[in-house]
């Protein structure tokens, strides 16, 4: 399977808008077909079933994403795998997950269903920017389609049913990935993020736990699917990342017009660090790689693109998430990759002071 | 499959007999609990004004190896939606009709759908 088209799915492109701080915007689906049991309760057989019923659902999906394919997971050459985590299609339950497991793509890379992750069925788009209604809609109009032929499980009162109690309902989880890197360093963070908890989303670290998070990339998304419908959930969530946006835009005009040199000190360090190592560790690469994005989008960098700067910072995450994850997996091997594609892909970038 | 009751987590010695679900943010903590160590611990969350969600849950110690109390369709057992909070198929949701509804209480603070259906 040649997964896309692209070497780099369409949301890390940075040309949404907002992408300057809103890296990108997911609707998820949680679906279940009401015959089977859920996946981890399922035999292997039913597992096959599962995938099949899917495989023959599919093709009315061509219509909006062309060329769109269906691949076993455990047919994946290990280098697909690790890109289609990198490139959020992907979780890594599903990558270690083995047989009976799929995965279902389109060649822009903004569609992807997981088949027998945690549910029967994950649908999900990823696009670049704070586009909350769109992601919604393009997720909404697959979920019909596939509804026209797959006996989804469903009741009146709890909605669709699934395989953890967190997501019965509607199923949606929306989310933006947000790069607050200027509020930490104005130091607005921990007093806006629990504004935010307060408006009824969860916002937590992309990696890492809470407000220790790696590389300043944090996760705007609903609390619950239940007691709200779908346009509810979308707007919550569209409405507290717009608020976060806002303030993230106030603190880069701060650091612009009261610490301008310090900010171009540490991204001339970061940058020097990131081009001369012969080994990154990830949590060094999530901070040296934030504060070049940081200075990128603030017009400090030459030859630095927003996408670059995505793939480096967002683009990361899973592989560095999979090698700690496997826990006793050393990483100085990854780490000397790690610096080597670091090294390569910033060769030619250098500060502008302006 | 039998589903034995797990030891306390406070005490470590008495076998647990009931679950204390509290719901903080976006996580559900469960804490496996005897009578005893449940009623101090109630005791310390109201005091520190901690927001347990009134949800103490007895876990129902025959219903592991009970047929009546399992799914027909998945084999999933009461005590494993109260204690994992994980339904295992579709039918287990109106299997356990009143118990589910209140661990989606529980997870969820609603348990009325107000969104789409699907279209056939
Ligand atoms: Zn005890
Ligand atoms: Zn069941």
């Amino acid at each position: 399977m040649n997964p896309l088209e692209s070497n780099i799915p369409d949301w890390l492109k940075g040309d949404g808008p907002d992408s300057d701080v809103v890296i990108s915007t997911r609707a998820r689906l949680a679906r279940s077909l009401a015959e089977f049991p859920f996946p981890s309760r399922a035999s292997g057989e039913d597992l096959t079933m599962i995938v099949s019923e899917v495989r023959q659902a599919l093709s009315g999906l061509a219509e909006k994403f062309p060329g769109i394919e269906l691949a076993s997971v455990d047919k994946l050459s290990d280098e697909v795998k690790s890109f289609l985590l990198d490139a959020h299609l992907a979780s890594v339950e599903q990558i270690i997950g083995g047989k009976g497991r799929a995965i279902v793509l389109e060649p822009r890379g903004r569609l992807s269903i997981m088949i027998n992750e945690e549910d029967h069925l994950r649908l999900q788009i990823i696009l670049s920017g704070l586009v909350c209604e769109e992601a919604w809609e393009m997720v909404d109009w697959a979920d019909d389609v596939l509804a026209q032929k797959l006996a989804y499980g469903f009741s009146n009162t709890y909605g669709y049913l699934t395989a953890s109690l967190s997501n019965v309902g509607t199923g949606l989880r929306v989310s933006a990935m947000m790069h607050l890197a200027a509020m930490r360093l104005t130091r607005k963070l921990n007093e806006q993020l629990r504004a935010a908890y307060d408006l009824g989303v969860s916002v937590r670290g992309v990696f890492g736990e809470g407000t220790q998070s790696f590389g300043d990339l944090f996760q705007v998304s609903n609390e619950v699917t239940l007691g709200l419908n779908e346009r509810e959930i979308v707007e919550r969530v569209r409405s507290v990342t717009a608020y976060l946006l806002a303030q993230e835009r106030l603190a880069r005009k701060e650091l612009l017009s009261r610490h301008r040199t310090s900010i171009l000190n540490d991204a001339a360090k970061s940058l020097k660090t990131l081009q001369t190592s012969m080994r990154v560790a990830p949590q060094q690469a999530f901070t040296l790689m934030s504060s070049l994005r940081l200075a990128t989008a603030l017009g400090f960098v030459e030859n630095g693109s927003g996408a670059l700067m995505n793939e480096l910072l967002a683009g990361m995450r899973a592989s560095t998430e999979l090698s700690m994850r496997v826990g006793s997996r050393d990483d100085t091997g990854a780490g000397i990759e790690r610096a080597k594609l670091l090294r390569n892909k910033l060769r030619s970038l250098y500060i502008n002071e302006g | 499959m039998a589903v034995e009751n797990p030891i306390c987590e406070c005490c470590s010695i008495r076998p647990a007999k009931l679950v204390v679900v509290r719901r903080r943010r976006d996580d559900t903590y469960r804490t496996f609990v005897c009578c005893e160590c449940a009623e101090e611990l109630t005791r310390v969350y109201v005091k520190n004004g901690l927001d347990l969600d009134g949800m103490v849950l007895g876990m129902d110690r025959g219903a592991g190896s009970d047929t009546a109390y399992s799914c027909r369709l998945c084999g999933t057992t009461l005590a494993d939606i109260v204690v994992g909070g994980r339904p295992g198929c579709c039918a287990c949701y109106g299997k356990f009709g009143g118990e589910i509804e209140n661990a989606i209480k529980v997870a969820q603070g609603h348990t009325l759908h107000m969104g789409k259906t699907p279209e056939r």
